[in-house]
């Protein structure tokens, strides 16, 4: 039988996989409360549209929206980039001034490196000159979006 | 190409039994009497992940139980999602699967290789299950960025 020391006893088995799915939870946890909040960005990084050649609906974009671009990474393997996608259209369509683009990495490896985007979605909110004011990793809500909008137009009207 | 498009429900209910399934081999796995019956498992859910990797998830059994028997029970989808996420995330699990079953079959000497490999599953199919967090999704674009796989 000590040919088969690893064996383990019942009850610490069961213990054993309690562990397993209570440590798999915790991380779930941790994930989902860092997914989708927005991050503030204070390194004055500036977007440029026409540089990154970004593109909305097949056709090349070069002015940012007259207060707030959102400019969000997606790419093929993502669940949630469609949702997202289609929220911030949603914003877009009811908001004047605020500018929605939508590009895929998964052709553009290279835009990945220079944002440096480790998950899609990504989002970068740019205020009226460009400049990225905050980044959202993961599918945010919409009421993160009002309030990334609410700070940035308090901000500048000053 | 025509883009598939599926209902996201179908891959968590299939990723639901798959971490059901891991805890079972994990538990068999740490006992030399049943250390046989979580291979089998392990062969299984291997070829399972074969068929969704290869067809898609649409074509997995755990989708035809899910259309035929939980569907009907469902509200429509909220909105319905790129196949193909899903379908790489079968391949990620079949990778690992066949890793977990070449130790399992290499005998009990290996079944540390085994439980890692199962809870390795059992982690990206629980997240995908509980938080519909898709590990897989993220292990594509950090290979796609390391230029290992073309977009």
């Amino acid at each position: 039988m000590t040919a088969y020391s690893w064996i383990m006893p019942l009850d610490q088995r069961f213990l054993a996989l309690a562990g397993l799915v209570l440590l798999a939870s915790l991380f779930g946890l941790l994930i989902i409360s860092m997914s989708g909040k927005a991050r503030r960005i204070k390194n004055g990084e500036q977007v440029d549209l026409s540089e990154i050649r970004a593109t909305k609906n097949g056709k090349p974009v070069t002015k940012l929206g007259k207060d707030i671009t959102l400019l969000q990474f997606s790419s093929d393997f993502c669940s949630s980039c469609k949702q997202t996608s289609n929220l911030l259209e949603s914003v877009e369509k009811s908001r004047e001034g605020l500018l929605h683009i939508d590009l895929d990495i998964s052709n553009r490896l290279d835009l990945a490196k220079t944002f440096s985007i480790l998950q899609t979605p990504t989002i970068l909110v740019l205020n009226s000159r460009g400049v990225v004011i905050s980044r959202i990793v993961g599918a945010p809500k919409l009421s993160t979006i009002e309030t990334e909008i609410e700070r940035l137009v308090k901000n500048g009207s000053k | 190409m025509a883009l598939s498009k599926i209902d996201p429900r179908g891959p968590r209910f299939g990723a639901t039994i798959t971490s059901v399934l891991m805890l079972v081999v994990i538990y068999f796995a740490m006992e030399e009497a049943t250390f046989s019956i979580a291979v089998l498992i392990v062969a299984i859910v291997t070829g399972l992940f074969a068929i969704g990797a290869s067809l898609g998830t649409a074509k997995h059994p755990y989708s035809l139980i899910f259309k035929t028997l939980v569907r009907p029970l469902l509200p429509a989808p909220a909105a319905l999602e790129d196949a193909r996420p899903p379908k790489f995330a079968q391949l990620i699990g079949f990778i690992i699967a066949s890793a977990g079953l070449i130790f399992g079959l290499l005998g009990q000497d290996f079944h540390v290789g085994l439980i890692v490999a199962a809870i390795a599953i059992f982690l990206a199919a629980f997240l995908n299950s509980a938080f519909n967090y898709c590990v897989g999704c993220q292990i594509w674009l950090a290979l796609a960025r390391s230029g290992v796989i073309k977009a």
